[in-house]
């Protein structure tokens, strides 16, 4: 029986070798004179493919190794537990919570633009994976176009700055958040009473069509080219500090101001009712919980965060074209959500700093990884579902 | 207007091939197969490459290598689909019904990622010498109304192939055992059915209507594009449940509506908005008739 299984094997790598062989090892040419195409060996590259595909596939190799003495060997288990458990010392006592908030703060001070720059995007990547983890960690409904609702909060604010005149950006966060929030509820609305996976696909058509109607209304959103922000809508200097650290305290108090919120919803009745329909949607209809408004709402409240983000995002960048609301950020943010754990706050914010910022930093040492991000990801979620469906930080029984 | 009736038809039975994919998957397992979109650019690609080995193999015959290039792009799609189903849907069989979810999204990224490092960023030209012969003819109907003979081909093929399937489905012991799966997966074991190869051959027969409707496709558009899966995986979801997800002759029906709908849409207000549109009837089937066309009320199961 073993032997049958390893055979098995074996002729799946064989397989996998021979589908894959032409895409990787094969060059098309046309003859010049008759038109005729053909295709030849060519193997400078495959090797090309392979040399720019080896940092990540070793880095997958350390990272399964991680993963399985994280199974076998406390010593791993106990340094994630640990990431765990100085978040619930944080949540415990607001002292502790305070001091880091001052800590972060601090870093406005000392770190140069280019840093800064790099820790408010990992701020607003960390607001969109707690937001996205309220649906499909602690509800469990997978949305897809998560990046739809970002770039709707976006252009919200962007759209509103460029009729309304002196129209500031923190005006537009409620306005933003509200709109998110209600066109969550009426893209949830239809697929929610049905089947978890109508959802997904719903969510990501919400996010095409969205970036399709941007393109198809020049007049108001700038089409293909986008918008730019005024600079008097944009955030203003204070604290004597330069604009970009202004923008990373006002990110960081967004940041702390999500975690507070979910949070204390995760321990509240709302909390208790997404995770009994994660759990069972049938025994939780049953012992009482309204199914379909507590999904409706978790749905907005993510839509909500998303369009917070969105704002921070467009302030901080000053302008917003239609590929924010692209398949690759939505997917970016769901292997985020997926790879730190689902359903746990320290796991969303673990994840989106995995996945944001250490391919931003090396990509100065290996520039390969801006083009390989994204199989990475596939592969991440892949993995992940195959051999820890919980996530780094989850824990196995809220699943 | 009858041509553009024509187009919208010729456009629907390609939704309608690849639907059938997703139904089918669907039917037996109660999953989208979301890495099916994928599998169909595949065979795009699979086409263009298989036309290249088969004429530098064989050198002279065009004919040949067309047919040739189509069988090698069945084959190598019906291997990606094997391969998508053992490595990563059939250990999630049991999970929650996000875990396979998850992972066929995953894998529709890893695909997509694959063909566009490891072949082109950019589109690759579908090779003239094969397809000058369907797209130049033509078949005068009547006075207003002409057929390309690559039209005629892909309205062909279709039909063929959904009637095969068809009888597959309902003639053959194969068609039996995916039915009885389908039903009940517990109890087809115990009556003797291979639950693992009845699953296996489902995924090995949508991926290969999948290449069908790739070759046809890029023969049609004349070009293939790494991510030209992701919008035609979208479209053939919304046919399918537009017929009703897990009914065949559904899919069809959702398939030809669609592309009739997308080009009348592109007639009357422009081709900018069809994609729209094609939302627009996935939101408003969800919400007036969430069991599609032709499908039953499935009551759910504790």
């Amino acid at each position: 029986m073993k032997n049958r299984a390893f055979f098995s094997t074996l002729l799946l790598v064989l397989l996998v070798i021979v589908m894959t062989y032409p895409f990787i090892w094969l060059k098309l040419s046309y003859e010049p004179l008759s038109g005729v195409l053909k295709a030849f060996p060519q193997w400078d590259r495959g090797l090309s493919f392979f040399r720019g595909l080896f940092p990540l596939l070793a880095g997958g190799v350390v990272v399964y190794f991680l993963i399985y003495f994280f199974k076998r060997n406390s010593f791993t288990q106990r340094k994630l537990v640990s990431i765990n458990h100085f978040y619930r010392m944080i949540r415990k006592n607001n002292f502790y919570a305070i001091s880091l908030f001052f800590c972060l703060a601090t870093v406005s001070w000392i770190a140069g633009p280019k840093v800064l720059n790099v820790f408010i995007m990992v701020g607003i990547y960390m607001i969109l994976a707690l937001g996205l983890n309220v649906t499909i960690g602690m509800t469990g409904l997978l949305v897809l176009g998560y990046a739809g609702f970002f770039s709707l909060g976006g252009y919200v604010f962007a759209i509103l700055q460029q009729f309304i005149p002196g129209f500031t950006w923190w005006m537009a966060i409620p306005v933003a958040c509200g709109i998110g929030a209600m066109v969550g509820w009426l893209v949830g609305l239809p697929c929610l009473r049905l089947r978890g996976d109508y959802l997904a696909i719903v969510t990501l058509g919400f996010a095409e069509s969205f970036r399709e109607l941007v393109r198809n209304l020049p007049s108001i959103t700038g089409g293909d080219i986008g918008i730019s922000i005024h600079s008097s809508s944009k955030v203003g200097k204070m604290l004597g500090l330069g604009v970009i650290s202004s923008v990373y305290l006002w990110v960081l108090i967004a940041l702390f101001f999500t975690v507070m919120v979910l949070h204390r919803l995760y321990y509240s009745p709302f909390g208790r009712a997404w995770t009994a329909i994660r759990e069972n949607e049938i025994a939780a209809e049953a012992t009482g919980v309204p199914v379909v408004k507590m999904k409706l709402i978790a749905f907005s409240l993510s839509a909500a965060f998303a369009a917070l983000a969105g704002v921070l995002y467009t302030v901080h960048t000053g302008f917003l074209n239609p590929e924010s609301s692209a398949f690759e950020i939505s997917v970016l943010i769901l292997a985020m959500v997926i790879l730190g754990g689902l359903g746990s706050i320290p796991g969303a914010l673990l994840g989106s700093f995995l996945l944001y910022y250490i391919p931003t930093v090396l990509r100065d040492y290996i520039p390969a990884i801006a083009e390989y991000r994204l199989l990475l990801f596939g592969m991440i979620m892949v993995v992940m579902m195959l051999v820890r469906p919980q996530g780094l930080l989850g824990s196995k029984d809220r699943v | 207007m009858l041509e553009i009736i024509l187009n919208g038809l010729v456009r629907g039975a390609c939704y309608a091939l690849v639907a059938l994919g997703y139904t089918m998957v669907y039917g037996i397992l109660g999953m989208i197969n979301f890495a099916h979109g994928e599998v169909f650019m595949i065979g795009m690609f699979a086409t263009v490459f298989g036309i290249g080995i088969a004429s530098t193999l064989l050198p002279g015959s065009i004919s040949m290598a067309l047919c040739l290039g189509v069988v090698i792009s069945i084959l190598i799609a019906s291997a990606f689909g094997y391969s998508n189903e053992r490595i990563a849907y059939r250990r999630l069989r049991g999970a929650h019904i996000m875990a396979p979810l998850t992972s066929a999204i995953g894998l529709s990224i890893v695909l997509q990622n694959f063909i566009m490092l490891s072949v082109t960023k950019d589109k690759i030209d579908f090779p003239q010498a094969q397809s000058r012969f369907f797209s130049e003819n033509q078949w005068q109907v009547c006075a207003g109304l002409s057929i390309s003979y690559l039209q005629l081909l892909i309205l062909g093929t279709s039909l063929v192939v959904m009637a095969g399937l068809f009888w597959v489905i309902h003639r053959t012991s194969l068609g039996l055992a995916m039915r009885a799966v389908a039903q009940d997966r517990t109890m087809a074991q115990l009556v003797g059915v291979s639950v693992n190869k009845t699953i296996t051959t489902t995924f090995v027969l949508g991926s290969a209507l999948a290449a069908v409707a790739g070759v046809m496709v890029s023969m049609y558009q004349g070009v293939a594009r790494f991510d030209s899966g992701y919008l035609m995986g979208l479209k053939a979801f919304t046919a399918a449940v537009l017929g009703g997800i897990g009914n065949i002759p559904g899919a069809v029906l959702g398939g030809l509506i669609l592309g009739l709908t997308e080009d009348l849409t592109s007639y009357g207000i422009g081709s900018d908005w069809k994609n729209l549109t094609t939302f627009m009837i996935l939101m408003l089937v969800l919400l007036v008739r969430p069991r599609g066309l032709l499908g039953e009320r499935i009551a759910h199961k504790v």
